[in-house]
């Protein structure tokens, strides 16, 4: 276990001076932009009075050092603050004067609802490529290995927008066999959320497939021609058992490794797929949040993702870690 | 000492090609050789010209990506090159051994090797039962002089030196008993203390047990101290064979003597006109013979006349139709 720890705790240290350098970034970015939440909100009916009197009210009117600062004393003791613009719902009343929504409350359901739909992309799309990373690996001197292969590579150059829509026009429009929105809120039964989730989840694996697949297939290539495998071979035993005693839990440790690095694309192609399918998750917000400039909410958004990016760096880290023997007796 | 009826093991033309781009280079070119009953042959020759490729071929293996054009490997009636892998898995490991270069890389990483050893006896029913096996494994890792064998058994191959692993893989050859044991550069990987306390247990277990061995090597220092014969390789090609002495003193073909020439030496300096010159280029073989391009003998024909081994003495064979010559000159 000592491993472990020696493993994890210089991470945790980098992991938050990375999320502290995200959330200045991105702050910074968001006020690079032109235009600020009140012109965005105000529009048209925007009046310098009009403007004024808004960014007092929503505190737009202090210079943004003293603003971030502000933001993040909150945010590091677990205050989220409140959005700009979305409204608070009518039935919760406005209880000590807050009239916004509070972040915490827009942001957390969102993100089980981008994970739902990843961890669906992901059960599809991790046996399939570890399966087909496999048998192409084994198989390399056939010839439907190399079909095989360029059809993966083929899910892979398309990108995941059109893989979406044309499964959006063929399944959902056409067959009418989906739903071509992902309202998974509004569903009524759990039959109906799996329905809603299968278009959107597929086409993530299918753009994930490729990438998962090679490194199966990598890692396996690079194993059966190792000295060991060969060693293996020759001492007389079966194909079978030097496959998956001796090739696959040598391999296995850098693909899943990979694999789970691979999320990185997966969050990176849910925000695309999100906004094909209407999905309510957290790319859609941060769209959303960006096009009104809401700062806290694009600021939350951000360190969320971020954080499901470095917590799979980790979890990949140790993955391969506990895999390695060389690593885990040490 | 090589009658070849009773050979243990023969190869008749054995022609291996990889694959390299999209075209068959060829690797190893009508190789032909048999190995007596306890005999020792050695296989030398410099880096990448065919050896291990050969020694593969003696269990009906060859490496992704390459294959076996033509020959034959004869073993107890057998062809090797025409069993199928579940046939061939009888012979693996049981009655045909390697031993491979380096020890670091030949034992699977993620298992103890105690585990490895196992598997093979079971594999090839050598002892009955788990329990009786792990016995055995015991034993075997004693014999080979491994300290504490019960701890060793437990360890994963990083956990050990490098003498300890190569001598976990003899431990395996010696429970299989095998009749033929490929030693592929058994000691290159190791220090010189280690590798001398490995060619000793090496040649201990050959007269114990009665084994053939084929060792193959680049160095030609080792083969003078173990082996009954030798044959030197050169891109792919037998280019002379002969008992251990004969080849030493008397070699007659210009690469064998480029070899021992290049062996260093204390006392004598080494003469100019054996030194070897330039590298083995496998694109720029000529149609005849593969060595005439750093040839110091060479004339103009022989990078178009074929070379075939021919006896140049007792027991002893070249490919070079100047032998005589190079005899002569050298006296």
């Amino acid at each position: 276990m000592r491993f472990a720890l020696r493993l994890i705790l210089p991470r945790v240290g980098l992991a938050i001076l990375a999320l502290v350098a995200i959330s200045l970034i991105t702050f910074t970015l968001v006020e690079l932009l032109p235009g600020d939440a009140v012109t965005r909100v105000l529009g048209r009916n925007a009046t310098p009075e009009r403007e004024k009197v808004w960014r007092e009210r929503m505190n737009l009117d202090r210079p943004p050092v003293v603003r971030y600062t502000l933001w993040f004393s909150r945010f590091v003791r677990g205050d989220w603050g409140e959005s700009l613009v979305s409204a608070r719902p009518a039935t919760e009343g406005a209880p000590g004067g807050r009239r916004n929504r509070a972040v915490a409350d827009m942001v957390w359901p969102r993100l089980k609802n981008t994970l739902i739909l990843a961890g669906y992309a992901l059960l599809l799309y991790i046996p399939t490529s570890l399966f087909l990373g496999i048998i192409t690996a084994v198989f390399r001197e056939q010839r439907f290995t190399a079909w095989l292969s360029a059809l993966v590579v083929l899910g892979t150059a398309v990108p995941e927008y059109v893989i979406g829509i044309l499964l959006l026009l063929i399944f959902a429009i056409t067959l009418n066999w989906f739903p071509p929105l992902a309202l998974i809120d509004q569903a009524e039964s759990t039959l109906e959320v799996v329905q809603m989730l299968t278009l959107p989840a597929l086409t993530l694996a299918i753009a994930m497939t490729g990438i998962a697949v090679r490194m199966m297939q990598g890692s396996l290539l690079t194993v059966l021609d190792s000295d060991y495998v060969r060693f293996a071979t020759l001492k007389g035993l079966s194909r079978r058992r030097v496959l998956l005693l001796h090739a696959l839990p040598n391999a296995l440790g850098p693909a899943v490794r990979v694999t789970v690095l691979s999320i990185v694309w997966l969050i990176g192609g849910v925000v695309l797929v999100e906004v094909i399918f209407t999905f309510p998750g957290l790319g859609m917000l941060l769209l959303d949040s960006l096009r009104l400039l809401d700062t806290p909410v694009i600021l939350a958004a951000a360190m969320l993702l971020s954080s499901v990016l470095i917590f799979a760096n980790l979890a990949a880290d140790l993955l391969a870690a506990f895999l390695n023997p060389r690593l885990r007796t040490d | 000492m090589t009658v070849s009826n009773e050979a243990v093991i023969q190869v008749e033309d054995l022609t291996v090609d990889y694959l390299d781009r999209q075209a068959w280079v060829n690797v190893v070119n009508r190789m032909s050789f048999s190995i007596a009953p306890g005999e020792t042959l050695g296989l030398a020759g410099e880096s990448g010209c065919g050896k291990s490729t050969t020694g593969f071929a003696l269990f009906g293996y060859r490496r992704p990506g390459s294959r076996i054009r033509a020959g034959s490997v004869q073993f107890e009636g057998l062809d090797l090159l025409s069993l199928d892998e579940r046939a061939l898995q009888h012979i693996r490991g049981a009655e045909i051994f390697l031993v491979p270069q380096n020890p670091a890389s030949t034992l699977t990483p993620s298992m103890r090797v105690g585990r490895q050893v196992i598997e093979t006896l079971e594999s090839h029913k050598i002892s009955s039962g788990r329990r009786e096996a792990e016995e055995r494994t015991l034993e075997l890792f004693a014999q080979v002089g491994l300290p504490q064998p019960g701890e060793i058994a437990q360890r994963y191959p990083h956990q050990l030196s490098g003498g300890q692993q190569q001598r976990v893989v003899i431990a395996i050859a010696l429970a299989c008993q095998p009749k033929l044991v490929v030693l592929d550069e058994p000691t290159t990987a190791l220090d010189v203390t280690t590798q001398a306390r490995i060619l000793r247990l090496l040649d201990r277990l050959k007269t114990e047990h009665g084994m053939s061995v084929l060792y193959i090597t680049h160095n030609l220092g080792v083969l003078a101290q173990i082996c009954n014969r030798v044959a030197v390789m050169y891109a792919g090609e037998l280019v002379e064979v002969a008992p251990t002495a004969e080849l030493f003193n008397n070699p007659r073909h210009p690469y064998t003597r480029g070899l021992i020439a290049a062996v260093p030496r204390l006392s004598a300096p080494n003469e100019d006109r054996e030194k070897l010159r330039g590298l083995l280029r496998r694109e720029e073989l000529p149609p005849g013979c593969r060595f005439a391009p750093r040839c110091n003998y060479a004339l103009s024909e022989c990078s178009t006349q074929l070379q075939a081994l021919t006896t140049v003495g007792k027991d002893h064979q070249a490919a070079c139709w100047l032998w005589e010559r190079v005899a002569e000159e050298v006296g």
